[in-house]
């Protein structure tokens, strides 16, 4: 480390991490009741903290305390039990020692506590808005009309739409959902700084439950919050807690950051609750059983109706239900509460009559069978019903519940029938003495299993299981999988396993069925619909699912929009799709078209025809690499990107860097294959939309004057560039003083040139300093690179001229220069890859420097929105991974660098409330100001061979006599000459940069004439910026994430075009006083949009500019654009350099504000 | 939570309270019991002659001990009138302890009749919903739709003044109350998941209903019938009130307030205050016991 490095991480190491403040401490907490003169404690010594922004799971099994630990947290108990000793330290002050008045203030208005079923917690006589006025009133001196105001906005907060009106309704007039937000609106309305949310989501139906959470989570991270979430589901607190605690016998047991309590618990408990994660990790669903499976039962358009009374209407309740279940094979029926699963369960077994369709079991149809023989049957088909507490007669024992099918189905005598009931309480591990108990007072895992005993006692063939696992606590909810899959092993029994829990179906079942409102919309195996859901309401059931894995939170992901809507009732069905009125992907021939089950290969089957036709895209959950918020992301891995990223990660930010490209592997470039000619016009094209690699993304530029050029991989466009590397003059930063037009910049040549330094010796720079013309600058890297025959003949000519030169500053190696990157040897497809590691782009450079620093790089990341809270602060990006599945990066800052085209589209995408016209929006300056460098090229062609082939692709010389503004030559500002090499041989004949080579007898002459023989000269004009020139969004283009695609609006001014004319007849004039025969000039090249510039501006004034000097965007105090974007004007040359330095200049600033910066929640 | 639910409703409310008012119910029910079965043998006089000492008052207060010693000792030549005797020269003391014999006979078997037959048609009724249930319903709105006492009054009035007659219009005006509760109770019960699993089990509908309903949905009736015991008592003795009753000289706590009510105008109190407390005290034990039954059931 040279010791500048080593003073500049001193300075940067003092930006230390802010430690989490507690907020909540408890000691030894001890809660008895009175019973029988004695206490028993059900909180018996709880001890934990909660720390500031935390998210703190409880979980433990019925009984262990979890409630009434959260109420004694408020000082509360339920009579006649006492909180017996302890501290709950709250905010420095010990809750149980304070008087009553004073700790009824901390009640709702410090910690707010969300209890069991939020629908009933509702006041049915008060209007929302005046309820949740009445809970803010209660901590808040506020009265009337603004009451009703803080209500309106606290609904608004937690995202109800239109809250005005919606504060009006009384609770049972809201559906579910709204209801939920409202309760949350209510608990949140003080900013407790503690909120105690005790199992708020049992009883919900999934979806329903994954948006309250959410709600919750996202209302949490704006006010800032703390959450103690008790739960008994490991998948709530998989996807939303920070840390867990595990309660058991009234302590805490375990207390542990998440992804260590999933993937290493220590406690026996932990272990226990656990054990499926982690025996069967991720895979999904059983193995078939060996051989294939035999058919068992099969039921062919099973239809049971409901009459609805007092009407001539029914409810279609089955629809039309095919199913097909195999000789020990489990079939999982899944769905939300209403979709009429549990219903086929019981007419599988006639327990409610079908009113058409046939079950063949064994060969037999059972809806034919007579009801006497119907009862004979039962003994092979059983089911075991949700709530173990009901399914058992209170009043028998265990031993007579046992024997009862007994009774029925067999003639053993009682001693035998004694005996099958010892060995079938044996069979599901209970305990022989519970025989002659009744069931009261027992367990719901107990109960569960004598009823999966009872079931089990004449040997059946098939069993449905309704939900059996739904009530149980989750101790016991592993012990009945557990069971469930090993009589399965043992006895060879089918299940139908009917549930909502899809953690449990893809532990227990090998098919699945999804079904809604009667219809089952998709079936396959449990690995085809868990990772390739076709059916758009599958899509939705699993997204909404909870999974209990920790390294795939829901609250780091995007998820797809549930489901509008709620179910629509059951009567009066479309004719069309059921979905239709809540299906995303809907068209109107939807709503027509009845829908069928068909295949979809491999035995899948769905009942969506654009799903069928592969129109419906496919969601699915995998693996996310954060733990928690990056300090910053970056969006682009390109010139400023990779220097941003740099910058940031060596001053020990957290720093993600999202690529929609991949590494560039330069064992495989182009350049190493004698097509290297033919890979630049197809698959290293530079436009887009001539390459079409899968990374690019379509461009349309259908009114572009100049065609886009651009690259998609780390490295950005530096991959395909000619690295010349001229850094702006002084007078570009002020065209509007100098010459009235365009705009000034905020900032300098002065400001940035310390940044242009920085960034020549991280990308290495080969040239001569002293150039009388410019500004003076540290000695180059590296020696300039040889000028070449061409450059030598023209710079003599435009001496004897008497106009400006100097050999333009390069960034390609004439000498070894950076790490492992040797010397240019001239062999000359550079834009292909340089063999050598010569040529810099900013992956070769930047980016190995900036991972040894910590950056981390994602690529394959296509970002389509910078997400942002409601104050309008950006919280982070969301992007679509490789395989096209959305995801959610969380950041404080959110940095730009996608180039002037990409960044812009991704703005103009960011559409919010907030930002209505895309973030940073408001002057509707994004995207305008388009500016490329309008090119003219002049070519001459000399007698003799002056081997314009050799040497590298970049410029050699450049002119820059005609570079500021003269009022005679009648345009204002200017342009500058850059002599370019020739091309290659089949570059050569195919035009190179003249018409191309004729075909027929002249062909070799021609080809001979010309072929190392030519120089060019470009005109590289400046471009004033124009607020017609612009990127738009596509209306009809989109890539193949369904993004729409950037569209490019450009057109030459009379300015531009005059300044091309008098550059070309500049450079014939140069090419004629060097001898060159004949001199063709191409007015306006079109493939010339390599430099896109300006859509984002940089100014002082927000009215007039998206960023200011500091590229921080104005109205979004956390946002930042570091690419070409931010250009006030173009000056007339390259502008990579600048990009950099301004970008580095970005990151400075960011480091030094770091800790004021206003981030979001 | 469902076992914490359990254990603040069945062990944590206070049980001293409600232990202390089913035993007061439950002493006086069993007093009432056994008078019921020896009141007319242990009375001092036969409770069906009168004596020639009418309208004796009974001993004042501060004579009863002295009075009491006396007749221990046997100093007396008769026994004491303990609640004086009325205008016919009974023995009220001994009518009051040999009454509950009729009334609690004809409150007990017409309760019992009306639980038989009320539990049966409330399990049919129940069970099996169809027009001819739903008939039995509404015969039975219209029923409960006159009050119990003036039905009863017609139904003897029409029948004929005696105890099987007053058994049988007692029994038939409280039927509707069992089949109405057991009705309400098998309803609840037939949707249960025992139920149905009894039935996934092969049962016939019959020994679903008999050996699964009906048993657990008996606790509401049962309870009811305590009440009801107390209730039908009172009705027994208003029916005598009015004349609709037992004949005299039966011993009734009705027909005893109804003779004696005549000399109330005369200062005579005693012929019917007592076995006006005599009532009150048993159909508030019934009543307090019923109370106590309810609440340790509804607690299970």
């Amino acid at each position: 480390m040279t010791r500048l490095e080593a003073t500049a991480l001193a300075e940067f190491s003092v930006v230390e991490p802010v430690a989490a403040r507690t907020v909540l401490s408890v000691e030894n907490l001890v809660v008895g009741y009175p019973v029988d003169g004695r206490m028993i404690k059900p909180v018996d010594g709880l001890s934990f903290k909660v720390r500031e922004r935390e998210v703190v799971g409880l979980i433990g099994d019925a009984g262990s305390g979890k409630s009434t630990a959260a109420l004694a947290l408020l000082g509360l108990a339920r009579a006649p039990g006492k909180i017996l000793g302890g501290r709950v330290e709250f905010d420095g002050r010990d809750l149980l020692k304070l008087p009553d008045p004073e700790i009824r203030a901390i009640r709702g208005r410090d910690i707010a506590i969300i209890v069991q079923n939020p629908r009933s917690s509702l006041n049915p006589m008060l209007r929302i808005g005046k309820q949740i006025g009445y809970a803010y009133q209660a901590h808040n001196a506020a009265s009337g009309p603004q009451l009703r105001r803080k209500a309106i906005d606290m609904l608004r907060m937690v995202g109800i739409n239109d809250p005005e009106r919606r504060a009006d309704p009384y609770a049972h007039e809201l559906s579910g959902g709204m209801a939920q937000r409202a309760l949350i609106a209510m608990a949140l309305s003080s900013k407790p700084k503690l909120l105690i949310a005790d199992e708020p989501t049992s009883g919900l139906d999934v979806t329903i439950q994954a948006q309250f959470l959410d709600e919750m989570w996202n209302t949490v991270q704006e006010t800032g919050s703390a959450i103690l979430l008790i739960t008994q589901e490991l998948g709530t607190l998989a996807n939303y807690c920070d840390r867990v605690l595990v309660l058991h016998e009234g302590r805490i047991v375990e207390d542990a950051p998440v992804r260590e309590f999933f993937a290493n618990p220590q406690h026996p408990y932990s272990r226990q609750i656990l054990k499926l994660q982690r025996e069967r990790g991720s895979s999904l669903g059983l193995e078939s059983p060996e051989g294939g499976v035999k058919q068992l039962l099969k039921t062919t358009d099973l239809r049971k109706t409901f009459a609805v009374q007092h009407t001539r209407k029914t409810i279609q309740a089955v629809d039309k239900v095919s199913l097909e279940i195999g000789r020990g094979e489990t079939l999982g029926l899944v769905g939300e509460s209403g979709s009429g699963k549990t219903t086929v369960g019981r007419c599988l077994l006639r327990l409610l009559e079908p009113t058409s369709g046939s079950i063949v079991f064994n060969g037999e149809d059972l809806v034919k069978l007579p009801p006497n023989d119907m009862r004979r049957y039962r003994s092979k088909l059983q089911i075991v019903f949700q709530d173990p507490f009901d399914s058992l007669n209170p009043r028998w024992t265990i031993r007579r519940i046992l024997t009862e099918p007994l009774d029925l189905h067999s003639d053993l005598s009682t001693a035998d029938k004694n005996k099958r009931a010892e060995e079938l309480i044996d069979l599901v591990d209970l305990d022989r003495s519970l025989l002659d108990r009744k069931p009261r007072g027992l367990g719901a895992g107990a109960l569960q299993r004598i009823n999966i005993a009872r079931a089990l006692a004449c040997n059946p063939e098939f069993i449905v299981l309704d939900e059996p696992t739904s009530v149980l606590s989750p101790r016991a909810r592993v012990g009945l999988i557990e069971l469930l899959v090993r009589l399965q092993k043992e006895l060879g029994i089918s299940y139908l396993f009917i549930s909502h829990d899809l953690t449990t179906v893809r532990y227990l079942c090998h098919k699945v069925s999804v079904m809604y409102l009667g219809q089952i919309v998709e079936t396959g195996t449990v690995e085809q619909v868990f990772s390739r859901p076709r059916h758009p309401y599958s899509q939705a059931l699993l997204s909404a699912h909870l999974f209990p894995d920790p390294t795939d939170r829901r609250v780091d992901k995007v998820i797809p929009a549930a489901l509008e809507g709620e179910i629509p009732s059951p009567i009066d069905l479309p004719n069309g799709c059921y979905l239709a009125s809540r299906c995303p992907h809907v068209v109107d021939a939807c709503r027509t078209i009845p829908q069928t089950l068909d295949p979809v290969g491999g035995g899948q089957e769905v009942r969506c025809w654009r799903a069928v036709a592969g129109d419906v895209t496919a969601f699915a959950g995998g693996a996310r690499m954060s733990d928690n918020i990056d300090d910053v992301v970056i969006v682009g891995a390109g010139a400023s990107g990779a220097a941003v990223a740099w910058r940031l990660a060596r001053a020990g930010l957290k720093v993600t860097c999202l690529e929609q490209g991949d590494w560039v592997r330069y064992d495989e470039v182009p350049s190493f294959r004698t097509d290297w000619e033919v890979a630049r016009q197809t698959s290293h094209h530079p436009n887009p939309n001539v390459r079409q690699n899968p990374v690019d993304y379509p461009v349309d530029d259908s009114e572009a004057a100049i065609k886009p050029f651009l690259y998609n991989a780390v490295g950005g466009s530096t991959i395909l560039w000619g690295a010349h590397f001229p850094r702006f003059r002084p007078s570009d930063f002020r065209v509007k003083t100098l010459d009235g037009v365009g705009d000034d910049w905020p900032i300098s040549y002065e400001d940035l040139a310390p940044y242009y330094e920085e960034n020549d010796r991280m990308m290495g720079v080969s040239g001569l300093a002293g150039d009388p013309g410019n500004p003076p600058r540290l000695a180059r890297q590296m020696p300039p690179l040889p000028l070449g025959r061409g450059g030598e003949t023209m710079a003599a000519a435009f001496d004897r001229l008497g106009w400006h030169w100097w050999p333009c500053d390069v960034a390609i190696n004439s000498t070894p220069y950076g790490e492992g990157r040797g010397g240019c040897n001239n062999c000359g497809p550079c834009d292909l890859g340089c063999p050598s590691g010569a040529r810099s782009s900013s992956d070769v450079t930047y980016w190995p420097q900036a991972i040894r620093a910590g950056a981390k790089l994602i690529t394959g990341a296509r970002v389509f929105e910078i997400e942002t809270d409601s104050q309008g602060r950006a919280t982070g990006v969301a992007y679509y991974d490789r395989d096209g599945i959305a995801r959610r990066h969380r950041a404080h800052v959110v940095t730009l660098a996608a180039n002037g085209l990409g960044t812009a589209r991704l703005m103009l995408l960011s559409k919010s409330k907030r930002f209505p016209n895309g973030i940073a929006n408001d002057t509707d300056l994004v995207g305008r100001r388009l500016m490329h460098h309008p090119t003219g090229m002049v070519t001459g062609t000399f007698d003799e061979a002056i081997d314009g082939y050799a040497g590298p692709f970049a410029v050699s010389i450049l002119c820059q006599h005609f570079y500021e503004t003269d009022a005679a030559r009648g345009f204002v500002r200017g342009y500058q000459m850059q002599l370019v090499r020739s091309n290659g041989p089949v570059g050569t004949a195919v035009g190179g940069y003249l018409p191309r080579v004729p075909w027929g007898e002249r062909h070799h002459e021609t080809f001979r004439n010309t072929f190392a023989r030519t120089a060019s000269l470009t005109v590289t004009t400046e471009d004033l910026p124009r607020l017609d020139n612009r990127v738009t969004l596509s209306d009809t283009l989109t890539d193949r994430w369904g993004i729409p695609a950037p569209k490019m609006t450009y057109s030459l001014d009379q300015n531009t075009r005059d300044m091309i004319e008098h550059g070309i007849k500049s450079a014939t004039r140069a090419f004629e006083e060097a001898g060159a025969t004949a001199v063709r000039a191409e007015r306006l090249v079109v493939n010339a949009g390599f430099h896109l510039l300006g859509t984002a501006c940089m100014g002082s004034d927000p009215d007039t500019s998206v960023v200011d000097g500091d590229c921080r965007a104005h109205g979004v105090p956390n946002l930042m654009i570091v690419d070409g974007s931010v250009f006030t004007t173009s000056a007339a040359l390259n502008p990579t350099p600048t990009i950099q330095a301004v970008a580095l200049r970005a990151a400075d600033w960011l480091i030094a504000a770091r800790r004021g910066v206003e981030v979001a929640a | 939570m469902s076992s914490l639910h359990a254990l603040s409703q069945s062990d944590l409310l206070p049980r001293r309270r409600r232990d202390w008012l089913f035993g007061l119910g439950l002493t006086i029910v069993v007093i009432v019991v056994a008078l019921a079965i020896v009141g007319p043998y242990v009375g001092p006089y036969d409770p069906t002659l009168t004596t020639p000492n009418v309208s004796v008052p009974p001993p004042s207060l501060s004579e009863i001990p002295g009075l009491f010693g006396a007749w221990i000792s046997g100093s007396l030549e008769v026994p004491p009138n303990w609640m004086g005797t009325d205008a016919s020269g009974f023995d009220v003391f001994s009518r009051v302890i040999a009454a509950p014999r009729t009334d609690l006979v004809i409150a007990l078997v017409a309760n019992g009749l009306s639980l038989l037959l009320g539990v049966f048609l409330g399990l049919i009724a129940g069970y099996y919903r169809n027009a001819a249930t739903e008939l039995m319903m509404r015969v039975s709105d219209v029923m409960q739709s006159f009050p119990v006492f003036i039905s009863a009054m017609v139904l003897v009035a029409l029948a004929g003044r005696s105890t099987s007659n007053i058994v049988i219009a007692l029994a038939f005006v409280y039927t509707p109350i069992y089949v109405r509760l057991t009705r309400a109770e098998v309803m609840s019960q037939k949707v249960r998941g025992f139920v149905e699993a009894a039935r996934a089990l092969g049962n016939t509908e019959l020994s679903i209903a008999i050996r699964h309903v009906l048993p657990n949905s008996l606790t509401p009736a049962l309870i009811q019938a305590s009440v009801t015991i107390g209730f039908a008592i009172l009705l027994t003795a208003g029916l005598s009130f009015v004349g609709a009753g037992v004949r005299p000289p039966t011993p009734e706590w009705g027909l005893m307030i109804s003779t004696g009510a005549n000399q109330i105008i005369l200062g005579e109190w005693w012929p019917s205050v007592f076995p006006g407390i005599a009532i009150s005290l048993t159909v508030f034990g019934f009543a307090v016991l019923g109370n106590a039954l309810e609440r340790r059931y509804d607690a299970s």
